[in-house]
């Protein structure tokens, strides 16, 4: 174990997700924690830039670890095998995430327009299911920080006969 | 323009206006008693679930993540007649979850799929989104009325080809007597200060319609029965 597992998304390179991630500073403090391995999915058109961040670590005779790759149809067996989780705040992530009950740092993109997004990041934050932080390097350090002593409220499991019963009377 | 509304030569007009009320007026309380915002019809379906038909829609991405949760819920999803899953072209995204879907779960009931092109994309502005709307209502008008299995039921959760489909099985509604597709809608997880565009177009044509925040249903007036997804 002992993975930190980041993921930007499919559609749109989330720069500041990847460069904060991939961030000297970030990548010491996790191996100060005791993590040993960094993955990162950076999207359909993120490869330039994660190579850019990742050519300026040096990582040659470490025992720290960081691999990438663009997307995977099967993110949840990826998030299976890591301990936290760092996300841009889309729905199906964060959903992959909290039900495979891991820890889970969301990262808002405040360069998206309509800002959808915040709306569930902020919702779950009120409730206790993950930390959210806006798009920055600081911030993300600060929540890693609060992470360490972060209880963390489950997200209420689905009642698994709603679907069924509607489907049954309509 | 008087003339129009006399009868004072013989009365040969009053038959053409009268049929005119009637035939408005039989109309209007069609559409209330079809059209579920106006809430007159509150029949249970009396179709055996092995004998009910599914179609649902897969939009994009997070859309069909919550979908295909959502459906995997359903103990009883093999014993149904058909389903039919609609995606958008190109959204190879939503094609592989779904083909994942099916075979994880080793689905048994009969299936189908149907391809449609988008209605708007992502934060697309509202003229050109209305415009392509438009373009997929005539898609969906010519496409549909031949499919295999029509829908008893339509399931729907967001995404802008949503709204296409909602219109048109509401107007088969209208003008079917034979038949009615019920239309079910749950808003995404992600709507928790205010419904989609989507949403508030389906609300008053949807028979049951879900949010997944408590909050949001009291302020929309809408049924909430817990996170779905």
């Amino acid at each position: 174990m002992s993975t930190v597992f980041v993921t930007t998304g499919a559609t749109i390179v989330f720069e500041e997700l990847i460069r904060s991630t991939l961030d000297e500073k970030f990548i010491n403090t996790l191996k100060s924690l005791g993590y040993i391995k960094l993955v990162v999915q950076y999207g359909v058109s993120g490869a330039e830039l994660f190579e850019q961040c990742l050519s300026k670590l040096s990582l040659d005779n470490d025992s720290f670890s960081v691999e990438g790759f663009p997307f995977s149809d099967d993110i949840s067996s990826i998030i299976s095998q890591c301990d936290v989780v760092v996300s841009h705040a889309g729905t199906g992530s964060i959903l992959d995430t909290l039900r495979l009950k891991k820890k889970l740092i969301v990262m808002v993109n405040d360069k998206l327009m309509d800002n959808h997004q915040l709306e569930i990041a902020q919702e779950l934050e009120n409730n206790g299911c993950l930390l959210k932080t806006c798009a920055s390097l600081q911030g993300l350090l600060s929540c890693f920080d609060k992470l360490q002593s972060f209880n963390q409220h489950p997200l209420p499991e689905p009642d698994p006969n709603i679907i069924e019963d509607i489907l049954h009377e309509l | 323009m008087w003339k129009l509304y006399s009868t004072a030569e013989g009365g040969d007009r009053w038959p053409f206006w009268s049929l005119l009320m009637v035939g408005y007026t039989a109309s209007m309380m069609r559409l209330c008693f079809v059209i579920p915002c106006f809430n007159l019809n509150r029949s249970i379906s009396r179709k055996t679930w092995n004998d009910k038909t599914l179609m649902v829609f897969l939009g994009s991405g997070g859309h069909t993540g919550e979908m295909l949760r959502m459906l995997s819920t359903v103990k009883s999803l093999d014993s149904l007649k058909h389903i039919t899953f609609v995606t958008s072209t190109g959204d190879e995204g939503s094609q592989k979850m779904l083909t994942k879907f099916i075979e994880e779960r080793s689905l048994r009931a009969s299936y189908s799929f149907v391809d449609l092109p988008r209605a708007r994309r992502v934060g697309e502005p509202l003229v050109s989104s209305f415009l392509s709307t438009v373009k997929s209502i005539m898609f969906v008008f010519n496409v549909f009325p031949n499919i295999e299995y029509p829908p008893d039921i339509l399931m729907l959760n967001g995404p802008g080809t949503t709204v296409p489909l909602a219109i048109f099985y509401t107007f088969l509604n209208v003008v079917q007597f034979s038949h009615t597709t019920k239309i079910f809608y749950i808003e995404s997880l992600a709507r928790v200060n205010s419904l989609s565009t989507s949403g508030m177009i389906c609300r008053p044509l949807a028979h049951r319609f879900l949010v997944q925040w408590p909050k949001l249903a009291v302020k929309t007036s809408t049924e909430y029965k817990g996170i779905l997804v």
